[in-house]
């Protein structure tokens, strides 16, 4: 069975008509995620888009065909653990699944989710990353890298963008010591599908996926490129794939012969100001990630 | 809609937005240059394109239109169809 028969054989657990961007790769990444992880499942989605475009329901409809709940920002995996705890307790083998934005992830909700993975709690955490607080605005998060254009570093005579780099999440998760951590793209569904089944088999803790997402409104490109574009952010190396189980790190794509990272930049407004020098500081900053992570795999 | 024994609600109903509405031109697969590769299906953001005996086809009720199939496809089967080709 190829691997789009596959999908088309599986149910879709979210609502047909949801109100996310042409082309959007979350709304993908939402549809695919629950198709695979099936009816067996309970979904919290924090405020950010994903919340925003009704998949969580509106007045007293639902958005989805399992249940699906609205946590805070910054509780999503706190709130997740509670509901896993009670299931555990009545035995009940649940999927307990987060689908939670950048900023929920890595800024606001960043200590519930330290926490639920320290404790161990057998939640599957997906963070869908499009570098920025985008439902609001598309203002900057921790995520969001150097360079960037957003509604809170813009470009002008002081500012260039955000002058930081993103925060690495993917390592910073597996660093805790979970038994599944691994960083995907709505690009290479076959890759995502597959790390999706290994984090529905964990449970023995927490699982984090990492899904290199894009936003055509926030980042600022035409809808069809939606999947040409993370596409490319992958093939420069700037979103490495690779999966960190029981202990071990291992690179799934390994991009030998990089596009230059100019085209990958080049093919939106969001770096559309770019500087040579930030350029040259973006690729230093790749190569540094890229070379650690080849370490990593290599032990 | 799904049968579910779970504790947690899950609505009276489906809330169902006509995103159908959002689309400027229809986009159609052409069977006859089409290779059954299922790239459309796979990224279709919407899970529009359905697999109907052995074959693709895009259902346009909620297809908002956005183009992506088109892209990806690499036969290129896939057009909108304008205005002037509808009759
Ligand atoms: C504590 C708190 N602060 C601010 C908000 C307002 N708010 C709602 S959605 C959102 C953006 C969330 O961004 P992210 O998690 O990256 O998801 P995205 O919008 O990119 O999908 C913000 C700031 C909130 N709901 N709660
Ligand atoms: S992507 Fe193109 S060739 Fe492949 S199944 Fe769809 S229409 Fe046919
Ligand atoms: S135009 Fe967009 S929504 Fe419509 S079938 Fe193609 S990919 Fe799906």
């Amino acid at each position: 069975m190829s691997i789009a028969e596959k999908i088309a054989s599986y149910e879709d657990m979210v609502g047909p008509g949801i109100t996310a961007c042409l082309g959007c790769n979350v709304e993908l990444s939402m549809r695919t995620a629950l198709q695979v992880l099936g009816h067996n499942t309970i979904v919290a989605i924090p405020p950010g888009c994903m919340g925003g475009v009704q998949s969580v329901g509106w007045a007293d409809k639902t958005g989805m065909k399992i249940p699906v709940f609205f946590p805070l920002l910054d509780n999503t995996a706190s709130m997740l653990t509670g509901i896993k705890k009670y299931y555990e307790r009545i035995g009940r083998d649940v999927n307990a699944v987060a689908f939670a934005g950048d900023g929920a992830t890595l800024d606001a909700g960043f200590q519930a989710l330290s926490g639920a993975a320290e404790r161990g709690d057998n939640i599957i955490y997906i963070c869908y990353d499009n570098e920025g607080y985008m439902n609001t605005g598309f203002q900057r998060s921790s995520s969001t890298s150097l360079g960037s254009w957003t509604s809170t570093t813009p470009v002008g005579e002081k500012s260039k963008g955000k002058s930081s780099h993103k925060k690495d999440m993917p390592l910073i998760m597996a660093a805790h010591g979970i038994p599944y951590m691994a960083t995907a793209s709505p690009a290479y569904m076959p890759d995502l599908i597959k790390k999706l089944e290994k984090a529905k088999n964990v449970k023995n803790g927490l699982a984090y996926i990492h899904i290199y997402n894009s936003c055509s409104t926030g980042w600022g490109y035409d809808s069809e490129k939606s999947i040409e574009i993370v596409r490319k952010g992958v093939q420069s190396r700037f979103m490495p794939i690779y999966e960190f189980e029981n202990g071990k790190y291992k690179l799934n794509i390994d991009v030998k012969n990089p596009i230059p990272l100019k085209d990958y930049l080049s093919s939106m407004k969001k770096y559309k100001h770019v500087s040579e020098e930030q350029i040259a500081e973006l690729q230093e900053f790749i190569n540094e990630k890229w070379d650690n992570l080849k370490k990593l795999c290599a032990e | 809609m799904t049968k579910t024994d779970f504790i947690c609600a899950v609505g009276k109903e489906l809330n169902i937005i006509d995103t159908g509405s959002w689309q400027v031109y229809p986009p159609v697969i052409q069977q006859d240059k089409c290779k059954k590769c299922g790239m459309c299906l796979l990224y279709c953001p919407t899970n529009s394109v359905k697999l109907i005996d052995g074959s693709y086809y895009i259902k346009l009720d909620f297809c908002k239109g956005c183009g992506v199939c088109i892209n990806e496809c690499p036969a290129k089967a896939i057009k909108f169809i304008k205005e002037d080709e509808q009759k």
